[in-house]
């Protein structure tokens, strides 16, 4: 059973750039961004989250609301075990898959095919895996011909086509889905409403923030803000 | 692999497991890295006419100019000093190069490492083997410089001591490759400083002229890269290589890896922090 589970976590973000004027600008905090501060070696920090426990169990689906800066990326990375939370502990167990940010997570050199084969290995995929889900992966992302030029001259949401169609065809458990997705055209963004509830009846939980508002609330099973 | 169990705080014990568990997964897992360093070979040279030839031939450039360069300024015939300089910028490229590009490996990795729970060795990894792959390429060059050594001095079994000074120099490259990648992710300053110590250290190193082997200048003989070097072009010369330049690369070596190891372990959690 698939669950994700946050146990009084904190987590902050140090800031290392910035010559002194700037960082004391930062100390006047805005309308975005968690609480700025300096920790006991006096760094300047920014406290995204203090003392958040959270339970996800399996086949729940959890829209994420906040403003900007509220940390709903942030959170996703520690729910994807790529940060690790400065007190407080991170418990997640199943297949996770992190569609975070699409453009940066792919070579931009390479085709969108080798693109396939890299982030597959990456999410855990051996090569004959892959080779096995080509055909599956290129037709859901609809790009055709396309999977064969180099991803620096895809727009966005081919970008995003493609990231996804790799990332939910491991079949993971847990689906982390940032608000990216959004550039996907209003003919993908269909295509993903009518086949999330398909994965979900493979697959358990899901997390996503919510600035897609009006197509998550149908597919959340819970809000959290 | 599936479960995780990530906690904060100061329980320093758990965190080393945790590093030295994720610093053995993402160097045996070669698939990544191994897919990453293709994939990043074949985009460098796309739309070129040769492809990767390119390696081979731009190193051959460099090699003509300076033996050129060489006759005219010591008065030798080019012949001469031809193997030495062959093998000693093959590998001068391969030192000098993974010393570069690796430490601005996590740097320059910071897409993924922000979006993917891969480990961070396997970014390191792709750089290293990318500098393997480029070295593969550059030993097409290597057969001429045998003949030229066979045909002057005939075969010496000395040449099968490449092999275990090729293997140490890897393993200095790869704990240098790590622990300059960290303090380069954590200090910004030190890639600038590598850069120019490399390139300054073309000129102290004996890679285009040959030292006095009686006779070693202090610079010489306490330059790290120098023995490095040493260990793997000497052999090629049907030379042993100085039991001196064996004892400090060997020691380097395992003293290396134990810091760099200490380095990753200590600093694991923090390492996407640093981004």
């Amino acid at each position: 059973m698939a669950y994700i589970s946050c146990k009084n976590m904190s987590f902050d973000y140090v800031i290392m750039e910035g010559d002194r004027s700037l960082k004391n600008k930062l100390l006047f905090s805005g309308v975005v961004g968690g609480t700025l501060g300096r920790n006991t070696s006096g760094q300047l920090r920014v406290s995204v989250f203090d003392n958040l426990s959270l339970e996800i169990k399996d086949g729940e689906r959890v829209g994420l609301l906040g403003h900007n800066g509220s940390g709903k990326s942030t959170l996703l990375r520690l729910m994807a075990g790529i940060y690790y939370p400065t007190t407080g502990s991170v418990d997640i167990d199943g297949k996770t898959a992190p569609l975070l940010d699409m453009v940066s997570g792919m070579q931009s050199d390479a085709t969108g095919l080798e693109n396939i084969y890299l982030r597959g290995a990456m999410l855990g995929m051996t090569g004959e895996q892959i080779a096995a889900r080509e055909q599956e992966i290129i037709e859901f992302s609809e790009l055709a011909d396309f999977i064969h030029l180099p991803v620096k001259n895809y727009s966005q949401g081919m970008h995003t086509r493609l990231a996804f169609s790799i990332t939910t065809s491991i079949q993971p458990e847990i689906l982390l889905i940032d608000e990216g997705i959004g550039a996907g055209d209003e003919a993908f963004q269909h295509k993903l409403l009518n086949e999330l509830p398909i994965l979900f009846s493979r697959q358990t939980s899901l997390c996503l923030p919510a600035t897609l508002k009006h197509c998550w609330i149908s597919i959340a099973t819970e809000l959290s803000y | 692999m599936d479960k995780k169990s990530h906690t904060g705080g100061i329980d320093i014990r758990n965190e080393k497991a945790e590093a030295l568990q994720d610093f053995l997964h993402g160097v045996s897992d070669h698939r990544v890295w191994w897919v990453f360093s293709t994939i990043a070979i074949k985009s460098r040279f796309r739309r070129t006419v040769i492809g990767p030839l390119w390696i081979t031939v731009s190193l051959l450039i460099w090699i003509a100019m300076l033996s050129l360069v060489n006759s005219h300024l010591f008065n030798t015939p080019v012949l001469n000093s031809l193997p030495h300089l062959i093998i000693g910028m093959i590998f001068w490229t391969l030192i000098t190069s993974v010393l570069n590009e690796c430490s601005l490996s996590l740097i320059e990795s910071e897409g993924y490492l922000r979006n993917l729970p891969v480990s961070p060795m396997c970014y390191v990894l792709n750089y290293f083997s990318q500098n393997v792959i480029v070295l593969l390429f550059n030993l097409i060059l290597c057969p001429l410089a045998l003949a030229l050594v066979i045909s002057k001095s005939g075969f010496e079994p000395v040449i099968f001591l490449f092999f275990p000074g090729l293997i140490i120099l890897l393993l200095n490259l790869f704990w240098l490759a790590v622990a300059l990648s960290l303090l380069s992710l954590r200090f910004r300053d030190v890639p600038k400083i590598v850069n120019s110590f490399t390139q300054v250290a073309f000129f102290f190193t004996p890679v285009f002229w040959l030292p006095s082997k009686e006779k070693l200048p202090l610079f010489v003989n306490s330059n790290p890269l120098y023995h490095m070097l040493e260990i793997v072009r000497s052999p090629l010369l049907g030379e042993a290589p100085l039991i001196m330049s064996w004892c400090l690369t060997t020691s380097g070596a395992v003293l290396g890896i134990l810091f760099m190891l200490h380095v990753y372990t200590s600093t694991f959690r923090r390492i996407r922090r640093w981004l």
